[in-house]
């Protein structure tokens, strides 16, 4: 599974899909669950406090990794059911649509999980997310006061991260 | 041939009373690791294109005319189909060999299906989420129609096959007619209705789904 085939460091971000289409929520993820970083543009319905949502968005994405893994009708040797999966084995969906949501998840070799939910209508976001994850690499993990696996608080960070996801709504 | 995997169906708890696989499809896709033939690429005449190929490519042997690929399609399923039953497996539909689940697996499968299918109503922004309908993966989608009363259809296909929807919304048709308007059927048992099977088998070929779009 090929994640990034351009060697730029920031690549242009692509353009937007359809016009009109307002990104609810965005989770990112670490490997081991870490909620690193949780935004909220447009959420009118809330079920559960954060560390619960957060707890059942993570167990939710890692129970449909384990079934896409083993509903693979292209590959012949599976492992078992709820067996953790490394990043990159075996088959992985990148994203789901209901009646009133879509969300879209990338992960990356390193176990960074990115999710954004947004309106169903809305196209392919595999190419915004790997320019979500530029930006994480950019002004995150390259700011040498962060510690890994530790909430973002990054001011840069998240401004960038507004502006270029208002621009995709 | 449409490009269909195989098909589930799920009762309102959770367990699983239906499960069909493709064979033949799902054999084709292994073939080229078992036997060498050419890989399978496109969607369109797959099975021509995969048999025609291997054919041509033994040079003694005549262009291949298209009453054979038919006939050398039917061995293929008739062979799968008496393995099958040979092994020992029923109604059921599915052999242990690589590439598809055994029954256990298949039950696991859909059980966990039911239960993200109602976590993902619970993490929705908006009220009224009606669960995952289409989920998108790197080799195959998932289409998902739940009726009014909670039995789920879903049907495992190559990315961006087109009608899924409504070959669903036909499934849902059959069951009520072949499953559930038999006297004989206990409701949410397994399905073991000969009709049904037959029906179904006729809707998932590649000419019916077509007509289904409508």
């Amino acid at each position: 599974m090929q994640f990034f085939g351009g060697s730029e460091i920031s690549p242009s971000p692509p353009v937007p899909t359809a016009s009109g289409n307002n990104a609810h929520m965005m989770y990112v993820f670490n490997r081991n669950g870490v909620c690193l970083l949780y935004k909220e543009w447009n959420r009118p319905l809330h079920t559960l406090n954060p560390q619960q949502d957060h707890k059942l968005m993570f167990g939710l994405l890692f129970s449909l990794k384990s079934l896409t893994a083993k509903m693979d009708p292209t590959n012949a040797d599976k492992g078992n059911l709820g067996v953790p999966q490394l990043p990159g084995q075996g088959c992985s969906f990148h994203s789901f649509r209901t009646n009133t949501y879509k969300l879209s998840f990338m992960e990356t070799p390193s176990g960074i999980k990115i999710i954004l939910v947004t309106h169903p209508k809305t196209g392919d976001l595999r190419e915004s997310l790997k320019y979500i994850y530029g930006l994480y690499v950019e002004y995150v993990v390259k700011n040498p006061i962060y510690s890994p696996g530790s909430p973002i608080k990054s001011e840069l960070f998240n401004t960038a991260l507004d502006q270029y996801v208002r621009s995709i709504s | 041939m449409a490009a269909i995997y195989s098909l589930y169906i799920i009762n309102k708890s959770g367990g699983l009373i239906f499960y069909k696989v493709n064979h033949l499809f799902l054999a084709l896709h292994l073939a080229p690791v078992f036997y060498d033939l050419p890989s399978v690429e496109e969607n369109d005449d797959l099975i021509d294109a995969n048999f025609a190929g291997f054919i041509d490519s033994r040079r003694d042997r005549p262009k291949i005319e298209a009453l054979e690929i038919i006939s050398w399609t039917l061995i293929f399923d008739l062979i799968c189909s008496v393995v099958c039953v040979l092994v020992g497996f029923g109604k059921t539909q599915d052999c242990g060999t690589k590439g598809r689940m055994d029954t256990n697996d298949s039950l696991r499968v859909a059980s966990l299906w039911h239960s993200m299918h109602a976590i993902s109503q619970q993490l929705s922004p908006v009220n009224g989420c009606s669960g995952i309908e289409l989920l998108q993966a790197d080799t195959f989608d998932l289409h998902c129609f739940q009726s009014l009363p909670g039995t789920k259809f879903f049907v495992v296909c190559e990315p961006g096959t087109p009608h899924m929807e409504s070959l669903l919304r036909y499934v849902y048709e059959l069951y009520t007619d072949y499953v559930l308007k038999n006297p004989f059927y206990e409701i949410e048992m397994p399905i073991r209705c000969e009709l049904f099977d037959i029906n179904l088998t006729q809707a998932v070929q590649s000419d019916r789904v077509a007509l289904l779009g409508r």
